[in-house]
């Protein structure tokens, strides 16, 4: 009874298999479901969607059948994606979601990759913070965040171009420094004989207090 | 003296299925006639149970004086729902939307709300309390059957209670035209003088004592009027003024009392004449062929509408299933109900064309395999389906399809019905409940008269054996394997058997391919008759547009007669009624037996043809014997108009 518990669509919707499961996926289920995949490999299907958001119980065993089940149709240059957001089967695959391609729903499935994958982030994200935002909040917050990054970026950057005036100004002054220095040297150096002489008071001496 | 009161209800029922425009005419001559009683006799109070879709069809003119009548309190309306939904067999979300719609169309169409909610056959669900609640109902009207012995003679209403919602229930004495008493006077005297509070001491202090006549009127008859016993009961009551008086439900529950409480358990009232109703329905329900089946398509659509996504596809959905819940579809009576053929392959139609549309929604391409608890036997039962073809294999029990239907023509081929009831209330009985592919072992040598009369023997364990199954889809093909390893007894004793049979859907065609492979691994020698049997319904047989052709032989008389081919490839059965046609062929030559199923209690008995290929076998030790075919059903012109009756 236990081994006859879970409901099992296969149907073909353009190039893919779909494989939608519903009720309890007990350990005893395994062995039919493998026999079912293998057999659909076997047959030749080598894109396979596997809806698992109307099962309402995970075996242990489950997970690393699939995952062999991946591996296999990877291997023959397949792949086998899947659909699922309740929280059971999410919590049953939460240590494998990097290696499944997981989709929240069959219209994320439909749009693509990368829209999907961020959805189902999102939808994680939700589910573990339990922060849920409308579209129009969340608007208002982008714009409000993304104007205050603007804001500070635009103030660093100005403060940057201030900085580097100034580092310029010092570098300038200090080269017009060392150069004063060197002609008052070399101005020295000329009126040190003349003084020595005593035709030139020396001045340098009297201004020493 | 003290006047004591009674509620008329007057409930006009459709006993068939009839064309609309028919039903139209029907019904509109039923509410004038019972407006001409409202009318004339101004002191008599009616109350009126009419379901949904009966007053869409109503004259606008007629609606109008109804309106009127009920403005003055002549009138007391009561819904049934849009049509009369059976409430222990429907989904509650579907019940709870018929019946709104039902009191919807009353706001719509007559301007008023309904009072009280009559369950057609008073079937009665403790826990649809809630929902008649909610929908603003404040009582209900079920057979005095229902009550307690005790309890059957006390002349007042009742409330009843379940999980903290209450409600008022009214007992009624169920009435037809043919069953309703002569002398109305004496049987109401008799009535309140059963009432153990009618003593001389209480006439003055019991509240007001109420006797209830549900009075069902079928809107059309061929036998006696049935207007003739309600109008002379109407005269009566206005010659008798003065010692009954004519009540709305909702007056005598404004000023009476109800007489304490009655919980009534969930319940069905199936014959008027019964004394007393089996609470266990279900039961005496599924020990009919067919019925099971069709609950479960039913309730299989139903998930499959309310779980739809598109409101409007939803909606239309839901509207057409209002018509497939109808007690009266699912209830063996007299001229409607599962047992009549026509009735029969009506529900089925709706289902399919409900399946159909959810099947184009999904975009489904090139078929679709379900391995689901379909019959709730706990067990799996396999469905497969293509654009035009449905499926259903029972692999627990002989591997046999009891559902193939064809969608084209929205009609289910297996309809066939045995008549003869089941020991025990299972859905389908294995060899005995009608469906296609039924593998028989016979003995050798058994003909076609031996088979016809039931005067064969089952010498294998195939027909109602447990086969296992393994299903193959490619982006094209939905296959189902199925296998067993049986026994067939050979000269007393019990050899093995193995038998794989497959039945195959390609794209999205109107053809199954079916191949039978029986295999003999042991070293003796086999002889049987292998005799598969295929059932199906041709609702033109009757009328002449229904014929059984092979090569140049051709039978015009499905419904009467018997016959049979000798070794044929190819029989033809086809219906210009329904407009298909079904080509059996098979790549060997076999025997080919036809008989008509018939049902003595109906008059017009045809429930099904049943076809037999049978091939006489001596399969030698370690040997097999492979049978392929094809079972094709193509559309036909069809003859005659569509009975496209509500």
């Amino acid at each position: 009874m236990r081994s006859e518990a879970l409901d099992i669509t296969i149907e073909s919707r353009k190039d893919t298999i779909w494989i939608v499961l519903s009720g309890p996926f007990h350990n005893e289920q395994v062995p039919n479901i493998r026999e079912k995949i293998e057999g659909l490999i076997e047959d030749g299907n080598r894109q396979m969607v596997l809806d698992m958001e109307l099962v309402t119980e995970v075996g242990d065993a489950a997970v690393p059948m699939l995952l062999n089940e991946l591996s296999l149709v990877r291997g023959k240059g397949g792949e086998i994606r899947m659909i699922f957001k309740n929280p059971i089967v999410t919590t049953a695959f939460a240590a494998y979601r990097n290696i499944f391609r997981i989709y929240p729903d069959s219209g994320s499935l439909a749009r693509g990759g990368w829209l999907g994958a961020f959805k189902y982030r999102r939808w994680q994200l939700s589910r573990k913070t339990g922060v849920r935002l409308s579209r129009p909040v969340a608007l208002v917050l982008l714009v409000v965040l993304g104007g205050w990054f603007i804001s500070l970026g635009f103030i660093i950057m100005l403060q940057h171009g201030r900085i580097r005036d100034q580092q310029r100004d010092v570098q300038e002054l200090t080269q017009w420094k060392q150069q004063t220095l060197l002609e008052l040297q070399s101005l020295r150096e000329r009126l040190l004989p003349l003084e020595q002489l005593g035709i030139i008071p020396d001045t340098a001496a009297d201004s020493i207090p | 003296m003290k006047r004591n009161a009674v509620a008329l209800l007057v409930h006009p029922f459709k006993n068939r299925l009839i064309g609309r425009s028919e039903l139209k005419k029907s019904i509109d001559t039923c509410l004038k006639n019972i407006l001409e009683l409202a009318s004339e006799y101004q002191n008599i109070r009616l109350n009126v149970a009419v379901p949904g879709y009966m007053l869409e069809l109503v004259d606008p003119l007629l609606r109008t004086s109804l309106r009127d009548v009920h403005k003055r309190g002549g009138i007391e309306w009561l819904a049934t729902g849009f049509t009369e939904p059976f409430l222990s067999m429907s989904p509650r979300w579907l019940s709870r939307e018929n019946i709104k719609d039902g009191i919807d169309m009353f706001l719509q169409h007559l301007g008023a709300k309904p009072a009280g909610f009559v369950p057609a056959f008073s079937n009665w669900e403790p826990s649809a309390i809630d929902m008649l609640r909610e929908l603003g109902l404040q009582y209900a009207v079920l057979s005095r059957n229902l009550f307690s012995g005790e309890c059957r003679t006390r002349c007042g209403c009742w409330a009843t209670e379940h999980s903290g919602s209450s409600i008022v229930l009214f007992p009624v004495h169920g009435f037809h035209h043919y069953t309703a008493p002569a002398n109305l006077e004496e049987w109401l005297h008799m009535q309140f003088a059963q009432d153990p509070d009618d003593t001389e001491e209480n006439q003055g202090f019991s509240p007001m004592k109420i006797v209830t006549i549900h009075y069902l009127m079928p809107i059309e008859s061929s036998g006696a009027d049935p207007l003739r016993w309600l109008s002379s009961t109407v005269k009566m009551f206005d010659k008798l003024l003065l010692s009954y008086q004519t009540v709305r439900f909702g007056e005598y529950l404004s000023g009476g009392q109800v007489l304490g409480l009655q919980y009534i358990p969930p319940s069905l009232m199936f014959a008027s004449d019964n004394s007393d109703t089996v609470h266990s329905f279900w039961n005496w329900l599924f020990t009919y062929d067919q019925v099971g089946v069709l609950h479960r398509r039913m309730m299989e659509v139903c998930d499959a509408v309310a779980g739809r996504p598109e409101a409007r596809l939803r909606e239309k959905l839901i509207s057409q299933l209002y018509y497939v819940q109808d007690i009266n579809r699912f209830l063996p009576g007299a001229e409607s109900g599962f047992p009549h053929l026509a009735d029969r392959l009506w529900t089925y139609r709706r289902l399919i064309d409900i399946d159909r549309a959810i099947h184009d929604a999904d975009r489904v391409k090139g078929g679709q395999i379900r391995i689901v608890d379909y019959l709730r036997n706990g067990g799996k039962s396999i469905i497969m389906s293509n654009a035009a073809l449905k499926l259903c294999i029972d692999h627990r029990n002989g591997g046999s399809v009891f559902e193939f239907d064809y969608k084209e023509r929205s009609v289910n081929l297996t309809a066939g019905y045995d008549s003869r009831r089941h020991a025990v209330p299972n859905i389908r009985v294995p060899g005995k409940s009608k469906s296609a592919f039924t593998d028989r072992m016979l003995r050798h040598g058994t003909g076609p008269e031996d088979f016809m009369a039931g005067q064969f023997t089952e010498i294998g364990d195939f027909v109602g054996g447990r086969f296992d199954y393994k299903i193959k889809k490619t982006g094209s093909t939905a296959k189902a394997v199925l296998s067993r390893q049986g026994v067939l007894v050979q000269d007393g004793r019990n050899c093995p058997m193995h038998m794989e049979k497959v039945y195959s859907l390609e794209n999205d065609n109107s053809a199954v391919s079916f191949v039978y492979q029986l295999s003999n691994h042991s070293l003796t020698a086999y002889r049987l008759t292998f005799a598969v049997e295929l059932c199906f319904a041709l609702p033109g047989a009757g009328a002449g547009l229904a014929r059984i052709v092979s090569g140049k032989d051709v039978f015009r008389k499905p419904e009467t007669d018997r016959f049979s081919f000798k070794e044929r490839t190819e029989v033809v059965l086809e219906d210009r009624k329904a407009g298909f046609r079904i080509t059996l062929a098979t790549q060997k030559p076999v025997d080919v037996w036809c008989y008509p199923l018939i049902d003595p209690a109906r008059k017009s008995g045809y429930q099904g043809t049943a076809v037999i290929l049978s091939v006489p076998l001596a399969l030698e030790g370690s040997s097999s014997w492979t049978l392929m075919g094809k079972c094709m059903v193509r559309r036909a012109r069809p003859a005659g108009e569509s009975d496209d009756a509500v």
